[in-house]
């Protein structure tokens, strides 16, 4: 195990990242852009309903100061990569990734995959809105929220019809029933 | 949707007669509170064809829900949980997901269409009513979804 003292992998930003960027999405992609990175760390914390990792409400909602600092040791010590805009795992960093999710808890595993899943590949404007709306006072210093509440019924019934949420928060986001949200679908 | 919309109360009774079908109060209550189409639901016959069941909350399930209980289909992934030999019937897919992540089997109304047709429990007539039924009401599929409805109900037209 003395690999998780060589990288220090007990600090939850790095133990994390190292491990989601090991799982795939619905579309078989590993990898992760920054955005996406930072939001599904915050959904998995969300759903384990704990706070590892330090974020703040920034410009683009939810971010990591902390998760930004550890990607970049990270990437010093040769176990990330990054190609253009994406983080990738180099192959040390896929066996210890599959070292550390064999380790952690069923129910932390299926929450992490789950996050994944569930947002790695929305387009940025149907994450950062879902983030928003899931964690509200991350509004509070966006600077792209007003935007993107313009275009909240094409983004909701996006979210909903892929799966990424359900009609009663479809709804609820839209100020709606849930009748009359269903029913705005089949129009 | 198959009650009410569909009008397949005796198909649903014989159905039962050989699969057991069950839903959880929150689901009738869901089911009782209508719509502006519905707005008189038939608790009766929802009460005869489905007999309710209290459910234990799996409170398991509860982050993946927003932490709230409102919806039916929380309540019917927990019946699952706690019955494995019950298979969920759920359409929107964000709660399937969650069935597929969690390995609770799951069905739609689509499957249960099939399987009752499958087990003759339905006429070519009923088949052509559901069809009607579904495209004519605001109820929302796929359209993957319709066109295996269409494949099925077709297939017997």
């Amino acid at each position: 195990m003395c690999y998780i003292e060589d990288y220090g992998l007990n600090a939850p930003s790095r133990k994390y990242s190292l491990m989601v960027l090991q799982l795939k999405d619905r579309c078989d992609r590993k990898e992760m852009d920054i955005i996406h990175l930072h939001k599904i760390i915050r959904y998995f914390e969300y759903l384990r309903n704990t706070t590892e990792i330090r974020f703040s409400n920034f410009k683009l909602g939810v971010v990591s100061y902390e998760l930004e600092k550890n990607l970049e040791t990270l990437q010093d010590s040769g176990l990330v990569e990054k190609d253009d805009k994406n983080y990738v795992l180099t192959e040390e960093g896929q066996e210890i990734a599959e070292k550390l999710l064999s380790g952690l808890d069923r129910k932390d595993l299926e929450k992490l995959i789950f996050a994944k899943q569930q947002l790695n590949d929305l387009t940025p404007d149907e994450l950062m809105y879902f983030m928003y709306r899931l964690i509200p006072e991350s509004v509070v210093n966006s600077t792209e929220f007003s935007r993107l509440e313009k275009k909240r019924v094409p983004l909701v019934q996006s979210l909903f019809l892929k799966g990424r949420i359900n009609s009663t928060t479809a709804a609820k986001w839209l100020d709606m029933s849930e009748k009359d949200f269903l029913g705005s679908l089949c129009k | 949707m198959l009650l009410e919309k569909c009008q397949l109360k005796a198909q649903l009774l014989a159905f039962s007669n050989k699969f057991t079908i069950t839903a959880p109060t929150r689901v009738m209550e869901e089911y009782c509170m209508g719509d502006s189409e519905n707005p008189k639901p038939n608790a009766d016959a929802f009460r005869e064809v489905f007999s309710p069941t209290d459910v234990k909350l799996d409170v398991e399930l509860l982050p993946y829900f927003y932490y709230e209980s409102t919806s039916g289909e929380i309540w019917v992934v927990s019946y699952a949980r706690q019955h494995t030999e019950f298979i969920c019937v759920i359409d929107e897919m964000f709660a399937r997901n969650v069935c597929n992540l969690l390995k609770v089997k799951v069905i739609g109304t689509i499957g249960i269409i099939k399987e009752m047709k499958d087990n003759d429990f339905l006429t070519r007539q009923d088949l052509r009513n559901i069809r009607s039924a579904i495209k004519n009401c605001r109820f929302y599929l796929s359209k993957e979804l319709l066109h295996q409805l269409d494949q099925i109900c077709g297939s017997s037209i």
